[in-house]
């Protein structure tokens, strides 16, 4: 039951796109996220689309498991879609219900918006699914530097972080387990009123409470032990180094970056009186 | 009949993504009444994922298990019956105690059976005593208690719901000796005062050679051996091929024979090894 969440689900598999370094994939994902919504034209959104499947295709993860990360948010996408063909009213009328006029501008908002929603989680999931939540939190470490010259501690919260979900695995497992344990003794979560269930709750938030407490302190007495005192002059295990495909892919995300706010400024008075100019 | 049968179990964990795993792999064998088996094998050999299939807490992908011939998954909504019929103490059962009193957290699964007040509060008098918990701790919290105490108050627990079969994991794992020693006699007590049957799992042989009436082995979600313990401990090889143990009666028995000496088979407690080494000894003498 709790196996559901595939929240950074980490999935193993050897590909160009695991072995990159997690900063450039960071910023690969974020410059993703930007190039969709700074794309306002169909042509320059198709690129983006492009470049995000050429992506996805070099992670190794089957395109299934892509798929199934849109499904939550199918609903989310029908809202904002009907949202948009409804109020944006730019364009020729296509069709009238009652008192509200559906425009071809409405309905290309509302195509463009569920494309770029779609590339959006894609984009993050592919963040998720190669690199793992270590990682992650150390990449994010790095970019984040530069902060403390604003007196942010980056590495405390970075630990925090890390913390956090390195336990978060194991917390769900203690759960199952103290679960499994009070259902050998008869405990019924599963059925009966809502108060029922919140009573059922007690046997097993309260050992979860209790052993989180005494692994928090076991840990903090761990790290104790072997010295930790915070991020300074801490020197570290594992270098990152940026290679060749790390710069190559920056290179061409900036290139593309650039090319798609060009062809919006110069493009889109051309391309629009071409596409659109027998309609307008 | 047997009271507790498993036929052709498999179960697999995350199936149908990249970390699936066959955890207990077509394992069949049966468990008569008044029995005692334990369940020895390596460390992720699948020990703990067939008892909870024992008890319905996992549902085979395959295979049936039945309890006194009613097979358990027959009627999905019936499972808990089972569960109080086959009762399961998990590895470090104290972590799963929760209530404001010890008395309270044994009352737990016999209030769950929906029995009266009075047979609980009788049950867990009964179930504190074969346990060895003296009365002036039940109404302590059970966080008060020291960790043998806790292990205790956790077992009664589930004695408490009087289940035909009683399976504990790892019960003496990380207690010292003498709360080992209360452990292992408050099983056999519980074996001998309710005919019930037994299946423990351990890693400490000699716990096993103690108790054992059949000793099942496995090995990578696999049933390698199931027979009585001169049988298995007889199969040192392909114990410690394993990397399982024999007790130490056996290894001494095992090195008198390549010393030489005429040794009997099949002895896996201390008292009958001792008893051999006096028979030698005198036989010894004899021939002197
Ligand atoms: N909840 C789970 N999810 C996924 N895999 C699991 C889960 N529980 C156990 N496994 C895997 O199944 C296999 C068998 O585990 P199991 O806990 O049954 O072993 P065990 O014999 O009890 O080991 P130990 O002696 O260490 O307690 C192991 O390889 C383990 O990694
Ligand atoms: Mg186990």
């Amino acid at each position: 039951m709790l196996n559901d969440i595939t929240f950074g689900q980490y999935y193993p598999a050897n590909s160009l796109m695991h072995r990159l370094d997690p900063r450039v994939k960071i910023l690969l994902t974020v410059g993703l996220i930007v190039l969709c919504f700074v794309a306002r034209i169909a042509p320059s959104l198709l690129l983006v689309a492009l470049l995000t499947g050429i992506l996805l295709l070099c992670t190794r993860v089957p395109v299934k498991m892509y798929l199934k990360t849109l499904k939550p948010i199918i609903p989310v996408i029908l809202i904002t879609s009907v949202i948009n063909a409804v109020y944006v009213s730019s364009g020729t009328p296509l069709f009238q219900v009652w008192r509200i006029t559906v425009t071809t501008g409405g309905v290309l908002t509302a195509v463009y918006m569920s494309v770029r929603i779609c590339l959006l989680i894609m984009s993050s999931s592919m963040l998720t699914y190669t690199t793992t939540p270590t990682d992650l939190t150390d990449a994010i470490e790095r970019l984040l530097t530069p902060l403390k010259w604003i007196r942010l501690d980056v590495h405390s919260l970075a630990m925090m972080m890390t913390i956090a979900l390195r336990f978060i695995p194991t917390l769900i497992e203690e759960t199952e387990k103290i679960m499994s344990a009070q259902k050998a003794r008869g405990a019924d979560v599963e059925s009966g009123g809502l108060l029922s269930r919140i009573r059922a709750l007690i046997p097993i938030l309260i050992p979860l409470l209790i052993s989180s407490f005494r692994r928090a302190s076991e840990l903090a007495d761990a790290m104790e032990c072997r010295c930790y005192h915070g991020g300074d002059d801490r020197t570290r295990m594992k270098q990152l180094h940026l290679r060749f495909w790390d710069v190559a892919l920056l290179i061409l995300a900036a290139v593309c970056l650039g090319a798609i706010i060009l062809s919006n400024h110069y493009l889109s008075g051309v391309l629009y009186s071409l596409l659109f100019g027998g309609v307008l | 009949m047997p009271i507790l049968s498993a036929q052709h179990l498999n179960f697999i964990y995350g199936k149908g993504t990249p970390y699936e795993k066959h955890a207990v792999h077509d394992i069949s064998f049966s468990v008569e009444p008044g029995e005692i088996v334990g369940i020895i094998g390596h460390t992720g050999s699948g020990k703990s994922t067939l008892m909870q299939l024992l008890n319905g807490l996992l549902k085979p992908m395959n295979g049936t298990v039945t309890v006194d011939g009613q097979d358990i998954w027959q009627n999905p909504k019936t499972i808990r019956k089972y569960r109080f019929q086959v009762g399961l103490v998990f590895q470090y059962p104290e972590y799963q105690l929760f209530d404001e009193t010890v008395e309270k957290d044994i009352a737990f699964g016999p209030k769950n059976m929906g029995l009266t007040e009075e047979e609980i509060g009788e049950r867990v008098l009964r179930a504190a005593e074969l346990v060895d918990l003296p009365p002036h701790l039940l109404p302590k919290s059970p966080f008060d208690l020291s960790g043998g105490e806790k292990r205790r108050a956790a077992i009664a627990g589930v004695i408490a719901m009087e289940p035909k079969v009683l399976i504990l994991d790892e019960p003496t794992a990380g207690l010292d000796p003498k709360g080992r020693q209360t452990i292992l006699e408050m099983i056999k007590a519980y074996n001998q005062k309710t005919g019930a049957a037994v299946l423990f799992v351990s890693h400490n042989m000699e716990d096993v050679a103690a108790l054992a009436h059949r000793v099942l082995v496995l090995s990578g979600g696999k049933e390698v051996l199931f027979d009585t313990p001169d049988k298995v401990f007889a199969q040192s090889e392909t114990l410690q091929n394993l990397s399982l143990d024999v007790p130490v009666a056996t290894r001494i028995m095992l090195g008198l024979k390549q010393k030489g000496f005429a040794v009997k088979d099949g002895i896996y407690t201390l008292e009958a090894a001792a008893d051999e080494i006096a028979r030698l000894k005198k036989e010894g003498g004899a021939n002197a």
